[in-house]
């Protein structure tokens, strides 16, 4: 990818996919990575940062004999995630002004 | 390596953190191996980077929020300042009166010791001067009374001699405790000096390194 990621846009994907529904660790970093190139490390701190700032609970289910975390967002996470739609639109509409050669005006 | 090596390796690299963050950090990890499939274990590892690389994006992230944590707590420290002023004003209201006190003893005693070597000097010279009228009032006896003039010469000749060494003496004294005060003051400013010496030695203790903060960037950049 061309262009660089910040910590707040990749956030907003992951609260984003937990909006479709609960998941694990491992399917979620899979989904993730279906449109970012991140390394599959990276999202473990993300999780970690937005449990601790309870935009997201988790909670563990049996599965063969062993247990699942499952992620799971709050409220406060589809406020955070709304408010990151709101700006992501903004900012795409700004960029593409420019880059589309000024058809914003 | 095999998924319990390398579970144990992440483990013990994870050591500095609390024991709750590093049992979370490895069961995440342990699931995402077993939901990869026992087969793509290597697959797996080599995608998500060696125990070191892993555990040093984990340790990074918990600084961070440490660091946040620790900013948000700030007002906190105002608190303490104006403890420590509080603390102050108490100690002053206590201490000035006694301070106070002793100053007032200080300068009495002092007060006092030189009056005593003011009255040692004042003794010489009312002596030396008494020995000096002595003479010529012996002088003047002699030339009609020799014997008594003679003996009244000698008296006022001690007179003399006696007031002399008292000033001598009242001098000595001036200058010994002149110079034991000197003495004194310096050894106080010494140790004042010393304390002050220590207080800079004491260097604020570094939190973590910067190769952690480096680390950071790095991980921005692979976002």
């Amino acid at each position: 990818m061309t262009f660089q990621l910040g910590s707040s846009l990749l956030d907003a994907c992951v609260l984003a996919v937990l909006d479709n529904g609960d998941t694990y660790g491992y399917y979620l970093t899979q989904q993730i990575k279906t449109v970012m190139e991140i390394s599959e490390s990276t999202l473990y701190p993300v999780l970690r940062r937005l449990q601790k700032n309870n935009y997201l609970i988790t909670y563990d289910q049996p599965f063969q004999g062993r247990n699942r975390r499952y992620y799971s967002i709050t409220a406060s996470g589809k406020i955070l995630l709304e408010d990151s739609r709101r700006e992501w639109n903004d900012y795409k509409e700004k960029i593409d002004t420019i880059l589309e050669g000024g058809n914003g005006e | 390596m095999n998924k319990q090596q390398y579970l144990r390796k992440l483990k013990r690299l994870l050591k500095a953190l609390p024991k709750q963050e590093r049992e979370s950090a490895i069961q995440y990890y342990e699931e995402y191996f077993d939901d990869a499939g026992a087969e793509n274990f290597q697959a797996v590892a080599n995608e998500l980077g060696t125990p070191d690389e892993v555990s040093r994006q984990i340790l990074n992230n918990y600084l961070e929020k440490q660091n946040n944590a620790e900013k948000a707590v700030i007002p906190k420290k105002s608190h303490k300042k104006a403890l420590i002023i509080w603390a102050i004003i108490l100690t002053l209201w206590f201490t000035v009166p006694v301070a106070l006190g002793l100053a007032c003893c200080i300068i009495g005693v002092a007060v006092s010791i030189a009056s005593v070597y003011i009255g040692i000097v004042a003794a010489g010279f009312v002596a030396v001067a008494c020995g000096i009228v002595g003479m010529v009032a012996s002088i003047i006896v002699a030339t009609s009374d020799f014997s008594t003039g003679i003996l009244a010469l000698g008296l006022s000749l001690l007179s003399i001699g006696v007031g002399l060494l008292l000033l001598m003496l009242g001098i000595w004294l001036f200058k010994i405790t002149l110079s034991g005060c000197k003495k004194l003051y310096k050894k106080l400013s010494e140790k004042h000096k010393e304390k002050k010496k220590d207080l800079l030695k004491k260097e604020p203790e570094i939190i973590y390194e910067g190769s952690f903060e480096q680390e950071a960037e790095n991980n921005e950049k692979k976002y």
